[in-house]
């Protein structure tokens, strides 16, 4: 049972690359906490930092309180599952899993002992005697987790361990995976550029970019209250349309029309320029969803609709000056993304492309940030029920756009 | 509890240009204490039976040194004698001849082969497995199976000489015909090593490069030349590096071929300091001046050419 | 049949030029005297003898030579393969300061002349009474050896996942151990490679054993053949026997391992 903190961590790569920047984190006992981001912001790199692998070049690292930046991976006694699994191929599993018992000179009954409780507990029993060339891709990744939990280390490191698995493997392993952490109640640290394994699996996550720590929250308060267009962008899919506003006397002017905020909000942002970001859930087809209290209309010419079964996308744009792209790439990465607006209809919609289409739009789920920093604005709803109760229903016709 | 970053600051800001503090933690200490421990094995032997004998050799070379005694200094002496011996004269003649002609022959030999082997790939393993033979054997047994071949009773090789009306006389006789042989035998030998060497190199070139010269309106002998040859120069510099030094302290095939009728630089310091005890000194000599003669080849290669022998991918 | 001869012709005309001198020395080896000496030769053996490769094997020193090149090959094989492996790791894959110098000085030696040395060796072994010893011609083939079997390694070694030296490093390994118990065993392959090509360095050595080595109970080989040469100096038919039997484990090396001999001769030749 260990608490992990970093402390300003920073790791520098011999070629000048900053792969993690001032990392301050602390991991609770027991918690699982999960490292999220796009490709190359760091992840790994933080991973191994705590593991001992990568030196921290500035900052430091506790494990129980206690400063450990300068101690090797064994003298830290944290195990890790690699992405690649890193079986040893010239032993069988049970080789594998005893590997690091054998070298702290456990005695043999002892390594049989916990080998086999340790397969007990992943169904690896008829397995021992193998070669990892021998196993599936499923039971190499159990050996990987086996390898781990043998050793009964005060910390667990896994980088983004199901990341080789197929789609339907990669569910069921991640169930087990947040039953037996759990079940053993280890401290464990999970990365993952898979954003439904960070929301399923953790307690807590913390979402990075370029090696910059954008916000640690619950998986809930992260959906909810995103840090920063960063934040609000990477999660979800399809991602949040972003779209250029303008606050005034209360009102929110979109390029697809104007939208009462609730009262309070309006003042609490100030009038001017804001992004505002609207998730697909947040439009319906008007038709579907009847009157819903509080919701705005919005007529717009669809230019495309892609039915998944349960639901649909409808793919429209709005005219009008558009974001700078460079600053919106800049604020949101990848999210910036293509500049069609994106709605998640009902699958009960009968809308098609090509068609002009009524549109609601829930007011409560827009998100507002400062469009020259990227940060959240205070007032932009700040939980979506509280905004969808806003008496000024109805709204009045929109000035359309399309 | 939301915690939220509190800098966004952009790549390259504040933290990259902070003065480097390189920690040097223990697990950096034990990989620096454990890579010196596991080289030094290596490098003590190495240092002992190679590069210290060197400089004794040098040592020796200034001294009036017999096998069992080092002897008085005596300046330059061995050197002068060695220059003014006529066989130390002729062996160097002999050694730069055979240089000469063996590599740029194994070069000009070893350039076609690749190239073909690369072009045609039918039976390219067969080729690839018949080319080593020669190389895997030993250069007494290749001296000796030529020998065999040349013999003046025997050979097949001199009774198609003499058919022909070539010459009459043995070839394993006179200075001509036995350099000759030997370099014959040597390109047998060492053309399939040069020809590997070279069609690695080729492996390399992107075929697509060569197809785009060739929608330039490149002919087969402009691609070669402008687009294969360039981009193979390294691979060839190292090949040809390699052969040279192997050629310039050619032994085993002038003592066995030739039966010692033929001296090369290096057989002239064997006999020196090993058969002829006499010599010893100037056999020292003979052996700083290989020697030194070897690294001004090498390093006209490297840094004349721009031979690059060793690729380091530093991480 | 004309684009048939285009692609084959080449290969055709290498192999030829390649084999045929040896094939042609095993029918002189095969053939009673008489047909050796006859004018014009014969092209295809008339008559098939193994005389002369009873007179090879009824050589003492012919046969004491095979098993000293045995002797002599399979230990430098063994020690080059020992400290090349310990030398390449730490080139390979590990950090300290002066890898760039001791890898070159290491390589330099392939370039090295070795009459350069064999004065003052000589001197040396006179000295430590290693002359006329085995491991006089072992350690100096050994030190021959090594650029070659660092060169392969090295490069073998870099090829090799780094994930699991990381995870050994966690299981709590030093880097001794992650070595010996992770890496050897996974790099087999490359350090077999290695092996052949030491070998046959070690079996064709020459100057070495020919300089170190006086009583002919210790010759390896190659330092026999010639003698025999000169001592059956008109039995042809003998020295015909005498060096195909020499070639025939090399030769078996080559047809078995060709695929890896070219992998190793090319090792890091082609990279970059
Ligand atoms: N050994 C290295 N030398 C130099 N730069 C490196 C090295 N390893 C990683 N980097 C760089 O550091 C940054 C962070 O890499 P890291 O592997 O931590 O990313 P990651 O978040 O794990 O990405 P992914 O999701 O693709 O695994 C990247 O820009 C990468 O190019
Ligand atoms: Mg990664």
């Amino acid at each position: 049972m260990a608490t992990v903190e970093l402390r300003e961590a920073t790791k520098r790569y011999r070629d000048g690359t900053v792969a993690v920047r001032r990392l301050s984190l602390e991991v609770r006992d027991g918690e699982l906490m999960i490292l999220v981001g796009p490709s190359g912001c760091g992840k790994t790199t933080a991973l191994r930092m705590i593991a001992g692998l990568e030196e921290i070049d500035e900052g430091d690292l506790l494990i129980d309180g206690e400063v450990v930046t300068e101690l090797t991976p064994k003298q830290r006694d944290i195990a890790m599952v690699f992405q690649s699994y890193a079986l040893y191929p010239h032993m069988r599993v049970a080789e594998n899993m005893g590997f690091a018992l054998k070298l702290a000179g456990v005695a043999r009954e002892e390594i049989d002992r916990r080998v086999l409780e340790a397969a007990r507990v992943l169904d690896l029993e008829g397995l021992l005697h193998r070669k990892p060339g021998e196993l599936s891709g499923g039971q190499r990744q159990r050996v990987a987790i086996g390898r781990a939990i043998v050793r009964d280390p005060r910390v667990f490191l896994m980088d983004e361990p199901l990341s080789n698995l197929d789609a339907k493997l990669r569910v069921q392993m991640r169930a087990e995976i947040a039953q037996l952490q759990r079940r053993l109640g280890t401290t464990t640290v999970y990365v993952t550029h898979d954003q439904t394994e960070a929301m399923t699996l953790g307690h807590r996550v913390a979402v990075m970019r370029d090696g910059v720590l954008q916000q640690l929250a619950t998986p809930a308060e992260l959906y909810e209250q995103h840090a920063n267009l960063f934040v609000a962008g990477f999660l979800g899919s399809p991602g949040m349309n972003l779209l250029p506003g303008r606050v005034e006397r209360g009102h929110l002017h979109l390029p697809i029309g104007d939208v009462p905020l609730p009262p309070g909000a309006g003042a609490a942002v100030g009038d001017g320029p804001v992004i505002a970001g609207i998730r697909p859930e947040h439009f319906e087809d008007a038709a579907v969803a009847g009157d819903r209290p509080g919701a705005v209309r919005i007529r717009t010419r669809l230019d495309l609709v892609e039915s998944l079964g349960r639901e649909r996308f409808a793919h429209f744009h709005a005219e009008g000056e558009g974001l700078d792209h460079d600053r919106l790439a800049r604020l949101a990465g990848e999210a910036a993304g293509p500049r069609t607006i994106v709605a998640r209809l009902d699958a009960a919609s009968r809308l098609r492309g090509g068609e002009v289409a009524e549109l609601t739009l829930s007011p409560g789920g827009i998100r507002l940030f400062d469009p020259e920093t990227g940060e959240r604005l205070a007032g932009g709803g700040g939980s979506g029920a509280g905004a969808a109760h806003a008496p000024d229903a109805g709204g009045g016709p929109m000035r359309l756009t399309a | 509890m939301t915690s939220v970053a509190t800098r966004p600051d952009a790549p390259g800001g504040d933290v990259a240009a902070a003065p480097r503090r390189r920690r040097m933690t223990r697990a950096r200490r034990e990989e620096r204490r454990t890579a010196l421990a596991m080289l030094s094995p290596a490098v003590a032997v190495i240092v002992a039976v190679a590069f210290l004998p060197v400089l004794y050799t040098i040592y020796l070379s200034f001294h009036d040194a017999t096998v069992t005694r080092t002897g008085g200094w005596v300046g330059f002496d061995n050197y002068s004698g060695a220059l003014r011996d006529e066989v130390f004269r002729t062996a160097l003649a002999n050694t730069v001849i055979f240089t000469v002609v063996s590599v740029a022959l194994e070069l000009a030999l070893g350039l076609a082969i690749a190239v073909g082997i690369n072009r045609a790939f039918r039976g390219r393993g067969l080729v690839r497995t018949a080319v080593l033979v020669p190389w895997a054997f030993p250069v007494v047994v290749s001296a000796l199976m030529w020998r065999l071949m040349l013999q003046d009773q025997v050979g097949i090789i001199t009774y198609v000489v003499q058919e022909l009306g070539i010459t009459d006389s043995p070839i394993l006789g006179d200075r001509w015909p036995l350099m000759i042989a030997a370099i014959l035998v040597d390109v047998w030998k060492t053309t399939p090593f040069m020809a590997l060497l070279l069609l690695a190199g080729l492996q390399t070139i992107p075929r697509d490069v060569l197809e785009a010269a060739e929608m330039d309106g490149a002919t087969a002998w402009q691609r070669f030349r402008d687009v294969t040859l360039p981009l193979l120069r390294p691979a060839i510099l190292v090949a040809v590096l390699f052969r040279t030094l192997e050629a310039w302290s050619v032994y085993d095939l002038f003592w066995v071929m030739t039966d010692r009728r033929l001296d090369s630089l290096s057989t002239y310091v064997y006999e020196g300091v090993r058969v002829s005890q006499l010599q010893f000194a100037t056999g020292t000599a003979a052996a700083v001046l290989v020697f030194i003669s070897s690294i001004v080849i090498a390093l006209v290669f490297i840094k004349g050419f721009g031979a690059k022998t060793l690729q380091e991918d530093e991480r | 049949m004309r684009a048939r001869l285009a692609t084959w012709g080449p290969a055709l005309v290498i192999v030829l030029v390649a084999v045929l001198p040896v094939v042609w020395v095993l029918k002189m080896s095969l053939i009673p005297r008489r047909e050796l000496f006859r004018s014009p030769p014969t092209v295809l053996p008339d008559d098939i003898t193994l005389q002369h490769y009873r007179t090879v094997f009824d050589d003492p020193a012919f046969r004491q030579g095979l098993v000293n090149s045995l002797i002599i090959a399979g230990a430098t094989t063994l020690l080059a393969l020992v400290f090349g492996a310990l030398a390449a790791y730490p080139l390979a894959r590990l950090r300290f300061g002066g890898r760039t110098f001791i890898m070159t000085g290491i390589l330099a030696l392939a370039f090295f002349p070795s009459v350069a040395i064999i004065a003052p060796l000589f001197v040396e072994f006179r000295n430590l009474q290693l002359l006329n010893s085995y491991a006089a011609v072992i350690i100096v083939d050994t030190v021959f050896a090594l650029p070659l079997a660092v060169w392969i390694l090295t490069a073998f070694f870099r090829q090799l996942p780094r994930d699991l030296e990381d995870a050994a490093r966690m299981d709590g390994a030093t880097t001794l151990q992650t070595f010996r118990r992770v890496i050897v065993p996974i790099a087999a392959p490359g350090v077999f490679t290695a092996g052949i090509l030491t070998f046959i360095f070690a079996w064709n050595e020459f100057l070495f054993a020919n300089t170190f080595l006086f009583d002919e109970s210790r010759w390896p080989v190659t330092v026999v053949i010639p003698n025999f040469a000169t001592q059956y100096s008109i039995d042809y038919g003998g020295q015909a026997a005498a060096a195909i039997v020499v070639t025939v484990p090399l030769v078996l090396l080559v047809l078995v391992f060709q695929r890896r001999i070219v992998s190793g001769l090319t090792a890091g030749a082609v990279k970059g």
